[in-house]
């Protein structure tokens, strides 16, 4: 009879098993104050500021006392798939603003480009890194999608 | 229809254990101000709202608390990463530990199950966008909350990106029942 037992700690921890160097080093660097010049009388963000202030339109971004960070990432992997969050986000911050004025063009201009974007991403992530959803799999004799890592395992994501 | 993508919504790699944050965090799981919460409340909020704005914000916004309970529980996953019995019993998670083990369930930090109580769909969108603008606004102060109480960049970092998003969600509803009301008195 076999019997299974869950161990609590069942990280699949993605680092341990392959050249660290290679993968993810991941380090959040301390309350840098984004001077970006004055862009005050814009309406959005560039997409890495608008991503690490987690908001995309100045008018609303309230800091909470002096709290911003920056994420860096090392590893051709891992900035890949910091690109797609990035633009992920930036996507759906917009839609939430195009739900309610769908008549912007200024916004709707930046949500196709922003599209664009992460269209080629996701290929070029799929095709090295393995899928990202159910239908990304590239090889179609080699079931991947249930491979570690797990976005919550240590450097499965970021 | 729902789909996922193997992919957290912002990158959390938290490298040092802190069991103390650990049973903090878990309320924005399954807390009242949290992100569970908030993520059935728009999602049932939804098929009420009059017009196509309130139908696609509220879709939207619920959809990406969806992404921000993984979060949370990634958060509370990788800080309690290698805890032993000692530390649990040191912490208060004892009590955690005889019901969940190790493992993530949507409660409290003082391990209060989850309810559908904390949120409300009342059909009126009105109400139901008042509703909505005091539980961002209730999420906002407990993240900030939550923030005061860590030195730790690693945890800051989620959460400072998780608060913003509710401020967003706030300013979104307010604009929305803004439009509503000017609706309504027409």
């Amino acid at each position: 009879m076999n019997v299974m037992y869950y161990d609590g700690n069942n990280f699949f921890d993605y680092s341990e098993n392959e050249d660290e160097s290679k993968y993810l080093a991941f380090n959040i660097s301390d309350f840098n104050i984004y001077n970006f010049g004055d862009r005050k009388n814009e309406k959005l963000m560039k997409l890495e500021e608008g991503f690490s202030k987690g908001n995309m339109f100045y008018n609303i971004y309230r800091p909470y006392k002096n709290h911003i960070y920056e994420v860096k990432v090392y590893g051709e992997r891992d900035n890949l798939l910091l690109n797609i969050q990035m633009l992920e986000f930036a996507l759906n911050d917009l839609v939430l603003f195009l739900d309610l004025y769908p008549n912007d063009k200024e916004v709707l201009d930046k949500f196709n480009e922003y599209n664009n974007k992460l269209n080629n991403n996701i290929k070029l992530f799929e095709e090295k890194y393995g899928p990202l959803n159910i239908n990304g799999m590239k090889n179609k004799n080699k079931f991947t999608w249930s491979n570690n890592p797990w976005p919550w395992d240590k450097g499965g994501n970021i | 229809m729902v789909k996922y993508s193997k992919c957290l919504v912002y990158p959390i790699n938290i490298k040092k254990k802190d069991i103390r944050m650990a049973k903090l965090l878990i309320t924005q799981f399954g807390g009242p101000d949290g992100e569970l919460a908030a993520a059935l409340r728009y999602l049932s909020q939804r098929y009420t709202m009059p017009d196509e704005k309130g139908k696609a914000l509220l879709t939207d916004i619920g959809i990406e608390e969806l992404g921000h309970v993984e979060m949370i529980q990634t958060m509370v996953c990788q800080l309690l990463k290698d805890v032993t019995i000692d530390e649990l019993k040191e912490y208060g998670l004892d009590t955690w530990y005889v019901s969940h083990g190790k493992g993530i369930y949507p409660a409290n930090q003082d391990g209060i199950p989850f309810t559908a109580a904390y949120i409300a769909s009342t059909g009126n969108p009105i109400v139901d966008l008042a509703e909505d603008m005091a539980a961002e606004e209730k999420a906002r102060t407990t993240y900030e909350n939550l923030m005061d109480l860590t030195n730790d960049k690693d945890i800051l970092a989620p959460l400072s990106f998780l608060r913003q998003r509710e401020i967003v969600h706030y300013n979104r509803f307010k604009e929305l029942l803004n439009y509503y009301k000017k609706d309504v008195n027409n």
